[in-house]
């Protein structure tokens, strides 16, 4: 794969090599915590600062350089607002599962399809028949994942129309009608998802690889021996590995639980309706108070899970406006 | 110059350069600069903090060239920092040279 070797090559001289708009990118992504004007601030001094070496007759890239290490520079400015440096990787995960429904994913997925391409291609060129099999077994690999994606996805939609079905009358063909729209529209969903990770994937698919690259640990500033860069290069690989295990992971569990919103809906209708007929029941005098207990408890659940849904899918929002 | 060294004092530089009168940010770096031979953009963050602790206050003013520029200007509250600083600063070398000389002339 000759375009991620040259993207993984190029990472420890990165500093150097950084022009001011890419100096920008990095900032803007890691002190994204910090609001906008502070941000806006901060990124002004440095833009200031390579402006006044480039008058000075620098290049753009020289003119980076002189500011040094940047993943020093943007730990000790995360330090000057006392937050821990690390808050980005830590809360990776975190960050991971509220983006997983947007671009996150649609990027990953735009990076698998491109080394997927990639590969094919190699393997066409190079002719070997190892390449060849190498290749088999990634097709088959992903077959197999599409196949648990499948049963996956058949689960939930029918998890989400049987249950219709079970409470609508069956007149007019409705208990047909309901359910086979509502499975349109997990389709409709589907399809919108796949449409934006294809556009994401046209947008920055190539270019992506190299900037999504966190800057590896920023301790001392030494000279770059003859084999750190392997190293480098190799603890990256496994680490975007990992993460796109994850992403996928977190995804289909995202989609598991947005999709149940719906039958828990007609559950909560149902469960609260319950519960009126059983407090009467029980006021009548019937024995039917652990019934009663146990439906509260019921809509209680349905009630939590989906202000859970609720915080999941919204939560990214709120949390912009509060930094 | 041991990296340590530069990064204890270069607080105490700093502060000391804008006593005098105000400065923008990137004279501040490359006087700073002048006299510890640092990285000019670990110079940014330390200005950054020492903001954030109100020992410097920012303002802007335009320039004749170019975009304004954000002068920093000392505190009060600043002012007594450096004062302190540069005391522990003195009283620590004094320890030192001392510490120095007398293991010279034992040797």
């Amino acid at each position: 794969m000759p375009k991620l070797k040259n993207s993984y090559g190029k990472m420890h001289e990165r500093d150097d090599n950084m022009t001011g708009t890419e100096l920008m990118e990095l900032l803007d992504k890691r002190l994204s915590i910090l609001n906008e004007t502070e941000r806006e601030d901060i990124k002004q001094d440095y833009a200031q600062h390579i402006e006044m070496k480039m008058s000075e007759g620098m290049t753009e890239e020289e003119a980076v350089g002189t500011l040094g290490d940047i993943g020093t520079i943007i730990d000790e400015t995360l330090m000057a607002y006392n937050i821990d440096p690390s808050y980005d990787k830590k809360s990776e995960a975190g960050q991971k599962i509220r983006k997983a429904l947007n671009s996150e994913f649609a990027q990953k997925t735009g990076e698998t399809l491109n080394k997927g391409l990639d590969a094919v291609h190699n393997a066409v060129k190079a002719n070997s028949p190892e390449e060849l099999i190498k290749l088999l077994v990634k097709i088959f690999g992903f077959c197999l994942g599409a196949f648990v994606l499948f049963v996956f996805g058949y689960l939930i939609v029918n998890l989400g129309t049987s249950m219709i079905r079970g409470i609508l009358p069956s007149i007019f063909g409705l208990d047909r009608i309901v359910p086979g729209s509502i499975k349109l529209l997990y389709i409709i969903i589907f399809a919108i998802l796949v449409f934006s990770a294809a556009y994401n994937f046209i947008q920055n698919g190539t270019n992506k690889i190299s900037k999504d690259i966190q800057p590896a640990d920023s301790g001392e500033t030494v000279d770059v021996t003859d084999g750190a860069p392997k190293k480098e290069a190799k603890k990256m690989n496994d680490t975007s590995v990992s993460t796109k295990l994850f992403d996928i992971f977190v995804f289909i569990i995202k989609i598991c639980v947005v999709f149940a919103i719906l039958p828990c809906i007609f559950m909560l209708i149902g469960t609260i309706l319950a519960q009126g007929f059983l407090a009467a029941a029980v006021f009548m005098g019937y024995p039917a108070i652990g019934l009663c207990i146990g439906c509260l408890g019921v809509n209680v659940c349905t009630i939590t899970f989906l202000i859970f849904v609720f915080k999941l899918v919204f939560g990214e929002r709120r949390e912009k406006n509060e930094a | 110059m041991n990296a340590q060294f530069k990064k204890g004092i270069l607080e105490l530089v700093v502060l000391i350069s804008v006593t005098g009168r105000d400065m923008y940010g990137y004279e501040l770096v490359s006087e700073v600069s002048k006299v510890i031979d640092v990285n000019e953009g670990t110079i940014y963050p330390l200005l950054k903090r020492l903001t954030n602790e109100h020992y410097f206050e920012t303002y802007l003013k335009e320039s004749t060239e170019g975009p304004p520029r954000k002068y920093y200007h000392l505190t009060e509250a600043g002012r007594i920092y450096t004062e302190t600083l540069t005391a522990e600063w003195e009283e620590f070398y004094a320890k030192v040279e001392k510490f120095i000389r007398e293991n010279a002339r034992k040797g």
